[in-house]
């Protein structure tokens, strides 16, 4: 299920890309850092990346998420710190709405 | 141009949704009863507003059918004309579920889909009233919620400036709709006597600004509430 995520992560930043100028680099995608002093993203673009994201979630495995939940904004470890940890985080939602790889 | 207007079984809703239909344009309309309209372009869901997943079914199937939106008009609204101290407090929460947080939840969906339009500038239209500048005594709760909907316009349009979409608002004197059929004629008569240009706003009057607001023809304004009749 990890691999089925990261591909739907890596084409909404290629989505993303595709109407930007300054393109956000993803040949080390897993460490890419999405939000913060080191993020790509600044607040307002990272949550349309996230709704985008979510659309795409709930294309890829027929399961509503919320990417921009009280929960994901307040976990310890920022679920935005890395494309990985994000990666994680998405993978526990849509095992929590009883999607498992 | 896809558009989504919601409120659009009667009144300045139904108006505005057969005109942009009659343009040419596609139509996706809602309400708490089935259609008023029969139209091969005008796809209508049958939904209570203010339910969120209702609201989020209804973009869910716009997306898959369209797979954007051009423009938002919030028109659906209700209101109550009592004292204050003789509304009863679930009234007064059902017209800010309506009149503003459905308007939101609204906003929050549409914008996913507004930013994939080919548009260069997209819009968002929320309805609001004199009720607003006029703090018209008996309607407090509804001129509260549209009070919160022009705050909304302005702060919504410059978060949302960065993507190109725009959000307006469209300030409304009294209409013959079924939102104001219970207002005593002389309260209505009473109110047209303060407007500038002192006669009775028709969807005819409506119809042409609100094509303005989310059309092309406004790509530099955004943030304004624009109210129909002079009443300032």
């Amino acid at each position: 299920m990890t691999e089925r995520i990261q591909s739907v992560v890596v084409a909404a930043l290629d989505e993303i890309n595709a109407s930007r100028a300054e393109k956000i680099p993803t040949d080390d995608v897993l460490g890419l850092c999405l939000y913060g002093d080191a993020g790509v993203f600044e607040s307002m673009y990272l949550v349309a990346f996230l709704s985008l994201l979510e659309e795409n979630i709930e294309d890829e495995f027929g399961a509503e998420i919320s990417l921009t939940s009280e929960k994901a904004v307040s976990l310890r470890v920022s679920p935005f710190s890395s494309v990985r940890r994000l990666i994680g985080f998405i993978e526990g939602e849509l095992e929590l709405v009883g999607v498992r790889g | 141009m896809i558009l989504m207007i919601t409120g659009t079984r009667t009144g300045i809703g139904r108006a505005l949704a057969e005109h942009f239909l009659a343009a040419g344009h596609d139509v996706v309309g809602c309400s708490r009863r089935p259609a008023a309209i029969d139209h091969p372009r005008y796809r209508h869901h049958q939904l209570d507003i203010t339910d969120i997943s209702q609201t989020k079914k209804m973009f869910r199937s716009v997306r898959q059918e369209y797979g954007r939106l051009d423009a938002l008009v919030n028109n659906a609204g209700v209101s109550s004309m009592n004292h204050f101290m003789t509304t009863p407090d679930e009234v007064s929460r059902r017209i800010f579920d309506v009149n503003f947080f459905a308007v939101l939840n609204c906003c929050r969906e549409a914008v996913k889909m507004l930013q994939k339009s080919s548009e260069k500038s997209t819009a968002i239209l929320n309805v609001s009233t004199v009720a607003v500048p006029w703090a018209i005594e008996g309607q407090l709760a509804y001129a509260a919620s549209k009070s919160a909907v022009e705050q909304l316009v302005r702060i919504m349009s410059k978060e949302l400036s960065a993507f190109g979409i725009r959000v307006n608002g469209i300030g409304l004197p009294p209409v013959h709709t079924v939102l104001t059929r219970t207002v005593p004629r002389p309260k209505i008569d009473n109110l047209i006597a303060r407007q500038t240009i002192s006669r009775q706003c028709t969807t005819a009057d409506i119809v042409g600004p609100v094509e303005f607001l989310i059309g092309r023809q406004s790509e530099f304004i955004t943030g304004e509430t624009l109210f129909l009749g002079g009443v300032h």
